[in-house]
């Protein structure tokens, strides 16, 4: 990454991180000291090196891990706080960065609800995850896996 | 694997991910953070 692409990446993630939505080109922008072509520029290429996930044919991010930025089944509940997460590893990984509070989903196979807690570094809940993509795999296909 | 599993191999793997100077794990380095947790053998290789 050039200097200017790791100032982009922190600026989406970590304000990804305080609020749960993804920054504007024009906050990035003002944040990093660049224009906002620049910020655009550096978006793409941080997704061709996998450092965040675009949506589809624009300059949105959709993911920088463990967030996401567009709305999912898996939603990170802490106080009054939400975020949305890609996966439940990213949402136990949320509330492992973030502090105590409650991961909400439902599972694939039947839509039934499942909530699981963190509380003092310890998970509740009822559940059992499954990867179905080996970890070399990860990156062929980000969304599926 | 157990959510509890996954949630002490999201706290290492993610600990430095908002860090400006956050590089991304080398497929040793991944595969080792796997290990670290029980998620070994060739599912969990990354090279």
């Amino acid at each position: 990454m050039t200097p200017f692409e790791r100032l982009v990446r922190a600026h989406v993630i970590q304000t990804l991180s305080r609020t749960g939505a993804a920054p504007t080109f024009a906050g990035t922008a003002a944040s990093t000291g660049g224009s906002e072509d620049a910020v655009r520029s550096a978006l793409h290429a941080l997704a061709e090196a996998h450092r965040l996930v675009l949506v589809p044919g624009t300059d949105t991010v959709r993911m920088a891990h463990p967030f996401s930025a567009v709305p999912t089944d898996f939603v990170v509940a802490i106080g009054e706080r939400r975020w949305f997460a890609n996966c439940v590893w990213d949402g136990l990984s949320i509330l492992a960065l973030l502090g105590d509070g409650r991961l909400t989903t439902h599972s694939p196979a039947t839509r039934e609800p499942i909530e699981l807690t963190a509380t003092n570094g310890t998970v509740t809940g009822e559940a059992l995850v499954h990867f179905l993509v080996p970890a070399r795999r990860f990156w062929d296909d980000i969304g599926f896996t | 694997m157990t959510p509890q599993a996954l949630y002490e191999l999201g706290k290492d793997w993610y600990r430095s991910r908002l860090d400006v100077d956050w590089e991304p794990a080398t497929a040793e380095e991944a595969t080792a953070t796997f290990a670290r947790h029980g998620f070994v053998g060739d599912f969990w290789a990354r090279g």
